[in-house]
This record gives structure tokens, sequence and C-alpha cells, in this order.
């Protein structure tokens, strides 16, 4: 099963918990058993299970007492959250780390005039030790409020139960994903699992099941990975949507194609070619880079050159890794040989120790521009990607993105304008060897996800400059605009603080109106059991696009 | 049907333990792990827990 594959793949992660999570989100022997509660009070479950569905909605920081997952009574709409940071203060047999809270437990939290009392009685206001709700904004408060934000008096709202997981600020951080799939697939898991025991719970006394649709928004990216629906939580969440689960109706997953078509971390080289990998100064945290070879085709030969001139060899000792050694005999850098994906692929992972290292005596790489040549390669080349490795706004980490460097490859036209697709001859070996088709997120490169690009709101449908492409091109399965316009980039969404306002931009934010359509045309009972039947119920065209969405809050994007 | 053998650029095959096993290779560099560190206590627990969410969600009766 992919599922316990993969937790078994993770197990060194698993171990690695007490440093990844706060101290007291671990459960302890003071922990008590959790009271077996409602998901929902009465008063906040769907008034017609028929024509309802669940929105699931897996980020960071999500503030759960807001007042727009409440309903009028004041009840919450969230049936179940995993607060995989809070303090572990109760166990459930089922909850590895952190706390759950139930839809009751959130009304039992609730203090009027106090509306921070819920998270700091979960332990995620508590001052050096863990802060993710210490804070005016947050993406989750951003994600959550655009995929299932009702206001109270909004009798709509309750059509939408709400399940959500926040997951660990040490986990978001770290941008490159290599951490984060355990507790992605942890949370996927979780979010069936209540989601069945929710249909279960809105079934009793009903003349027959109510099998809930259930639409789960994931609006995180990272850019290296399978690109052929290999990659463990892209194999999950195809096998789910195709396979469907007992209980519950159709199951979509929702995800943003990322944001990086412009960033230069995608190229396409072919034997003797050679490109520039530009490692940036002051970088704590390692860079790395993937070097795929066709299907079919050899293992790619490489060679590398450091930003001083010197050229490296790459070799392999045993089980497929080796060391790159400077002339002093020194390691400056890793290399993986895998096998990846069906059918199976050769991957190169070259892998730089951070330029600013802990201490001076920590591995550390020389900044600059390296060069990285394919020496041989079958005659359909390699596709290089780099990890993502930034840094979020909000977050403390000090990451800089490494990037592509090709002479002569500019990141505008010569008229100013931010270019969109390949051009149509990009597979021959005199095209720019940097791509932007294929700049989609790994997480989106399964079979059955919806993939969502941003565009502006004016003009309608302009692509966003960021705004990461499909293979062939296109902007993802549908566009939502998550800028006014190309000169006022961003809208307006609320905060954690209720009556606060961010303005935030990014595919992030248009996954989750793709969510809210969805949820509303399956609650709607329109029949969408796959993407096809998604696209097919979209406009036309190559990157048709979802309008400006109507919401409970001025969003900004017409102003 | 049969898995087609990578091979070196010689056209030698490469052989399967001539492959990483880890699935995320950057995990090493992530991970600052201390063999001689005493194993962590709850580990075991996490893992049953993990393994009954599955249960819980993929099970027949949940």
């Amino acid at each position: 099963m992919i599922a316990r594959a993969t937790f078994r793949a993770f197990d060194p992660v698993l171990d690695y918990l007490p440093r990844l999570v706060p101290k007291a989100a671990i459960i302890g022997a003071d922990a008590i058993e959790a009271d077996l509660t409602d998901f929902l009070d009465p008063l906040a479950r769907p008034s017609n299970s028929k024509d309802a569905a669940i929105v699931a909605v897996i980020d960071y920081a999500i503030p759960f007492a807001h007042p727009l997952f409440t309903v009028e009574s004041g009840h919450s709409r969230f049936a179940a959250i995993w607060l995989m940071e809070a303090a572990a203060t109760e166990t459930r047999p089922d909850i590895a780390f952190g706390r759950e809270l139930r839809g009751p437990q959130i009304d039992a939290l609730h203090i009027p005039g106090d509306p921070d009392a819920a998270y700091r009685s979960c332990g995620l206001m508590a001052p050096d030790r863990c802060m993710p709700m210490a804070h005016a904004n947050s993406h989750g408060a951003a994600v959550a409020a655009l995929s299932g934000g009702y206001l109270p008096s909004d009798k709509q709202g309750r059509r939408f139960p709400l399940l959500g997981v926040s997951l660990p600020k040490s986990v978001i951080a770290e941008t490159s994903g290599s951490l984060s799939t355990l507790f992605i697939q942890a949370a996927v898991t979780f979010v069936i699992a209540r989601a069945r025991a929710l249909a279960r719970e809105l079934s009793e006394g009903a003349a027959e099941p109510v099998r809930l649709p259930l639409v789960i928004n994931l609006s995180l990216g990272v850019t290296a990975g399978a690109e052929d629906a290999s990659g463990p939580l892209t194999r999950l969440q195809d096998a789910i949507t195709r396979n469907g689960i007992a209980d519950l109706g159709p199951i979509h997953f929702v995800v943003p194609t990322g944001n990086h078509r412009q960033d230069c971390l995608r190229a396409r080289l072919y034997q003797g070619q050679r490109i520039g990998w530009s490692i940036p100064p002051a970088d704590p945290t390692p860079n790395a880079i993937e070097i795929w070879a066709a299907a079919g085709q050899g293992v790619p030969k490489l060679a590398i050159e450091m930003p001083d001139g010197a050229r490296l060899e790459v070799p392999l000792s045993a089980s497929g890794g080796g060391f790159i050694l400077n002339d002093r005999r020194k390691r400056v850098g890793r290399v993986v040989l895998q096998k990846r994906g069906t059918p199976p692929r050769a991957c190169f992972t070259v892998i730089l120790p951070p330029t600013l290292p802990a201490s001076p005596n920590d591995p550390h790489a020389p900044p600059g521009l390296w060069r990285l040549e394919i020496v041989g390669a079958g005659d359909k080349g390699c596709d290089l990607v780099i990890h993502r490795d930034d840094r979020l706004p909000g977050f403390r980490s000090q990451a800089l993105q490494s990037r592509l460097v090709e002479d002569g490859y500019s990141r505008r036209t010569a008229d100013g304008r931010w270019p969109v697709a390949d051009p149509k001859d990009a597979d021959q070996k005199q095209a720019p060897k940097i791509r932007r088709n294929g700049t989609v997120s790994a997480y989106g490169r399964g079979k059955s996800q919806i993939r969502v690009g941003a565009c502006h709101a004016r003009p309608a449908g302009g692509i966003s400059p960021y705004s990461g492409l499909l293979p062939d091109g296109t902007a993802g399965d549908v566009m939502a605009p998550a800028d006014a316009s190309l000169s006022r980039t961003g809208m307006n969404l609320p905060g954690i603080n209720h009556a606060g306002r961010q303005r935030l931009s990014g595919t992030s934010l248009s996954a989750p109106q793709v969510t809210r359509w969805l949820a509303t045309a399956l609650a709607d009972r329109k029949t969408i059991p796959d993407r096809k039947a998604f696209k097919d119920a979209m406009e036309e065209g190559d990157n048709p696009s979802l309008g400006v969405p109507v919401l409970p809050w001025r969003h900004g994007l017409q102003d | 049907m049969t898995t087609p053998t990578l091979t070196w650029q010689d056209g030698s095959p490469v052989e399967d333990e001539d492959f990483h096993n880890q699935i995320w290779p950057l995990l090493d560099d992530l991970i600052d792990s201390d063999p001689s560190a005493a194993p962590d206590v709850g580990h075991q627990a996490r893992e049953a827990a993990l393994s009954a969410l599955i249960d819980a969600a993929f099970g027949l009766k949940p």
C-alpha cells in the first residue's frame, strides 16, 4: 500500500520528529485520553446533507477560530483539525503528535471578547516555543478563507463542513519538500479518515447513507521531483481520486501550479552542452539540482566546474553515492544516482553544502557561478531541475534560491514583457536551454489533481508572470485571479486576526478559489468525477479562467 | 512485461546496488542524525498511531 510504504521510507524523519515540532507537541505520559465528541454541533451541521460537500485545507497556521468558519449561532464549521504543533495535552489512538480538535471542542475554547483564547489554550501562542498564531497574518488564514470561508450569517456556509491540518513550521520552512512528504501524507490520511467518520455521523438517522463529496486544497509546492506521477504524494492522491473511498462521494485534490516560471530553475541539455549554476553567498542551506536522463537512455556523465574554473570529477563510489572533491581533496559536494519513475529513468542529484556553514569546520561550497556539463548522454538529452530553496514570507529561514544561468537568456522579452510558454522549437538542440514549460510544481504531476494557475483580474485571463506551466505550456487545468493586474499584484485576504487583512499574491491563492468553486458544484450535485470532467466544465480555450470570485470580503481584485 | 535495464554510457548495465536506495537524497543533509544518541522512545508509538490512521482512512471497517 502506497501510504504504508511511504511512511516506512520516511522512518528517519519520524525518528527526527522531536526536533521538527515543539517539545510540547510530543505526546508524553501525562496526556489524557480525549473524550469522544461529535464532529459538529447540530446547529453547525448541513441542514440537508444531500447538498453538502466537505472542504479540507492542508496548510500552515490555519485560524480555526475565525468567524468565517462559524455559523450564525457561533458554532464552528471545522469538524476536525489536526494541529501538528499544538501541545499534546490529550491523546487519540491515531494522532501521532500534536492535537486534534473537533468542532464542539473549538466551541468550548471560545471566550467572548478574546479572539486568541483558542490558540493560546492549544499552546500555539507560546512565547519562544511555538508562535504560529501569534501573528496578524498567515498563509493558512488566506488559503482557508478562500477555500471555505463564509460570513456566519450566510446559510451557504453550513453546506460546507471543514477539515484542516496545520503543518509544522519547520517542515514548511524547508522548501525543497524533502521533509514535508511524511507530514503531507499523514495530513491527507487524516482528512480521509475524518471525512469518512463525518459522513457516517451525518448519515445517522438518515434513510440512506450520505456519501459526501470531498475537495482537498493543498496550496504547497516544490520544484524538483518525479514528473511521471510516480512520486509518493501524487501516487497516493491519484489512487484516492481514481478508486474512491468507502463512505464518501467524489474526492478531488486541488493544487497550485507553483510560482517559479521565471526563476530559471529548469533546463534541457544535450550531450556536450553546459550551463551555469549560480550559487548564492551566505546561504545556510544546501543547494541541489536533479539531472534526469530520458526514459530508456543511459546514465548521463557529468562534469562540474567550480567558480574558480577548476574542473572536478563527479565520481560514484558504492551504492550510487559519491563526493565531489576539490584539488585539496576536500569535499565540496555530493552526488547521488537513483533509478526513479516508471519506466525507470536515471537521475543524478548534485548537492552542494551551504555557502554559509554553521561552523567553519563544516563542509561548505564556494558561492558563485558553477558550471554543469553533460559529457555523455543519450540523444534525447537531460532535464535539469533545481530544488526549491527559498525563504517564505514571515519565516526566519535565511535560505537563498540558486538558479541556472545561460548566456543570452533573458527573463523578459525585448519589449519588456514576461514570456509565457517556450518557443515551439524548444526541443531542438540549438533552442534556449532554460525552460518555462514544465515549471508546474511536482505536487501537480499526478494524473488526477486539478492544477490551478494564477492570472490577472484585469485584463481578464492574463497569465501572472510567476505562474508555473504544465509541460504543454498551458497555465494549468484552469486559472483563477490572484492579482488585480500586472501593476497591482495580489488580492486582499483575511488574516489570523478577525478584523485583519493581508495582501498576498501567488498560485497558492488561485487553487482555493477552485476548491471553493468545485465544492459548490459538487454540493449542487453536478457530476464531476475526474480532471477531464472538470476541464469540460470550464470554458473552452488553452488557458481557461475561473473569473473574479464572489467572496464575503472586499478582495481588491477590481479596485 | 520486463523492466528496462538502465545502462552506463558505455552500454554496460547498471546493477541495482549501483543506485542510491533512499528516495529523498537531501534528507542526509537536512537531518543531523547522531548515531550515538539514545533511541527515541516515542518512535514506536508514533508508528502505531500513523498505522491506526491509515486503517481509519483506508480500512474496510474504520
